[in-house]
């Protein structure tokens, strides 16, 4: 497994890190035991990075990582949420943040986070993330809780001007850096690269629609979006290739992103990309890929208050 | 307040002496004229000298350095404390004012249970009645026998050096934090936040990197039992003594004025008996 610094935290994290929203059976119904053995498995195979929220399953994801990390905690690097609790469920105020560092910790077993969060942050004010949470998540940090900080969200320009607007250690961003879509790199990275702000690249399989069981019922993309991704898995199909695969490895190619986070309830998916963590995306096949979603390329959609979307 | 440096280093580099010395920037001397530049700069108004080579010879030439200089304010020396004539060269230096501690440097012996040896304690045992405190010089493997030891010598004074050096270059916390936690609570022991950043990589470390350790230490210890030390001139190996000044008054920034000055002075004169 490749190891990459996480920004200026130093942390030195696998590319390939483990997502953990399917624990909470956000991907259909997982195997509690199973889920468990993909993490030791995960551990064994060098991946060291492990992210969580209280929102994936409410809560379960946490109580399922924490029970499968037991007694190996101190061989990940730890990442969990706050702020999200509910599809529409948010509460970025001070109170609710350090009450839920506190939950995190006891469902996680342990008494610190190496990174803490804020949760899709653009369901709530860009004011109240600038002046409440991540102050608030500061303190917490120099209380010894949590090593580092930062936040995450869907749309770029608001990550954006929140970092500038005040210091965060890392930034998450997802389903913007994947085959299907790539405006990642337009609107924050040089912005991140510029000031040491470790970035992490989750969904790179658009959330599922590159998974050859396609993406769940809740999926928010355009169904021409869906139609390409499909058409993309049938294309890898008769290759011979695993779309997942070629997706991961569109992913991990990037030259700023630490860690991308793929979600791996199962010991088998955790064997798959691990692999495919060590081979490089056939040229041909990724050309002929890219093609076939060029009209579908870069479109995301709205989430969170008006104020904060991209476009 | 007397703003003190509790950690720093003297010597006149010979390659048979200093062998250990990897960094060819540190391959030179560095002696109180060097230091006294710093401190000036940094705003700070003293320091402790602590012993680099292990011989009575060390212990003799850093105190006649102090005795010369105002602003050296303690000595940290070396007495051969697993032998027999330790009660006798402890006796010879009795005169000596400025000798404020010992220390041996436990952390590059072979065994990582030498702090147990019970010669080891018996010369221990015998610092408290001389006046002086130990400095614990450690890598964090070598913590929880550091407790027991500790916990042998209840009067004693110690000094815990560089946050008994957690891996802060594999990022590992554990479990270096929970013995630290455990160590702190013993309140015969100090801790000194110095020579952190050169755990870390010295090329690649960043101030989000340490503070982790640095506060995990603060609220450990609590300020009243943590020193500011600077441990230069080997800091130069991965900062400058402006940088590793400034960087701790940003990580206090938020205490007290009264907790600040006792990490940046109090606690030292306290753990090493140092009058204004």
């Amino acid at each position: 497994m490749e190891y990459r610094t996480l920004g200026r935290t130093g942390l030195e994290v696998s590319k390939l890190g483990y997502g953990g929203s399917p624990l909470g059976d956000e991907f259909g119904a997982a195997d509690p035991a199973e889920g468990e053995r993909a993490v030791h498995c995960a551990i064994d195979l060098g991946i060291n990075y492990f992210d969580v929220a209280p929102y994936y399953g409410r809560t379960l994801a946490e109580t399922r990582l924490g029970a499968a990390l037991q007694g190996r905690r101190d061989n990940v690097i730890l990442a969990t949420k706050c702020g999200r609790y509910d599809v529409n469920g948010f509460d970025f105020s001070a109170a609710r943040i350090r009450r839920s560092i506190d939950e995190s910790l006891a469902r996680l077993r342990t008494d610190y986070l190496d990174v803490f969060l804020a949760h899709d942050i653009e369901f709530v004010s860009e004011k109240q993330i600038v002046e409440e949470a991540i102050p608030t998540m500061r303190a917490i940090q120099r209380e010894g809780k949590a090593r580092f900080i930062g936040i995450t969200g869907l749309q770029l320009n608001l990550l954006r001007r929140v970092a500038e607007a005040v210091p965060v250690d890392v930034v998450l961003s997802y389903c913007r850096y994947n085959l299907l879509i790539a405006d990642l790199d337009d609107l924050l990275t040089p912005f991140v690269k510029e000031h040491g702000i470790g970035l992490i690249n989750a969904s790179p399989l658009h959330m599922g629609i590159l998974s050859a069981s396609g993406p769940p019922p809740w999926h928010p993309a355009s169904s021409g979006v869906k139609k390409a991704g499909r058409a993309v898995v049938e294309l890898c199909e008769r290759r011979g290739v695993r779309a997942s695969d070629v997706a991961l490895q569109f992913a991990f190619a990037h030259p700023y992103v630490s860690t991308t986070l793929a979600g791996m309830p199962a010991v088998e998916q955790v064997r798959q990309n691990a692999a495919a963590a060590s081979i490089v995306a056939d040229e041909t096949l990724l050309a002929e890929v890219l093609a076939l979603i060029a009209p579908f390329k870069n479109r995301s959609w709205p989430t969170g208050l008006p104020e904060n979307q991209d476009a | 307040m007397l703003k003190l440096d509790s950690h720093q280093h003297f010597w006149k580099y010979s390659d048979a002496e200093y062998g250990w010395i990897d960094d060819n920037a540190l391959r030179r001397d560095f002696l109180p004229e060097d230091l006294h530049k710093e401190l000036k700069a940094a705003g700070i108004d003293g320091s402790v000298s602590v012993q680099a080579r292990q011989t009575l010879g060390e212990t003799e030439w850093l105190l006649s350095l102090a005795e010369q200089n105002s602003f050296l304010k303690g000595v940290v020396g070396w007495v051969p404390l697993t032998s027999p004539s330790v009660e006798a060269d402890l006796e010879k230096f009795a005169s000596r004012k400025k000798l404020k501690a010992v220390r041996h440097v436990v952390q590059d012996e072979k065994d990582d249970r030498y702090i147990l040896g019970d010669d080891f304690n018996a010369g221990v045992s015998l610092l408290d009645k001389h006046g002086l405190a130990y400095d614990i010089l450690i890598f964090e493997k070598h913590l929880p026998y550091a407790i027991q030891f500790v916990d042998r010598h209840p009067k004693q004074r110690f000094i815990l050096d560089h946050i008994a050096k957690p891996r802060i270059r594999d990022g590992a916390v554990q479990p270096w934090r929970d013995n630290l936690r455990e160590m702190a609570k013993r309140p015969n022991v100090w801790c000194k936040i110095s020579g952190v950043v050169t755990e870390a990589d010295h090329k690649k470390w960043t101030e989000a990197q340490v503070r982790f350790y640095i506060d995990t230490a603060i609220d450990a210890f609590t300020p009243k039992r943590i020193l500011f030390g600077s441990d230069w001139p080997v800091c130069l190996s991965a900062t400058t003594y402006k940088n590793w000044a400034e960087l701790m008054h940003r990580a206090t920034k938020n205490l007290s004025p009264a907790e600040r000055d006792s990490i940046f002075g109090g606690a030292a004169a306290a753990a090493y008996r140092i009058e204004a």
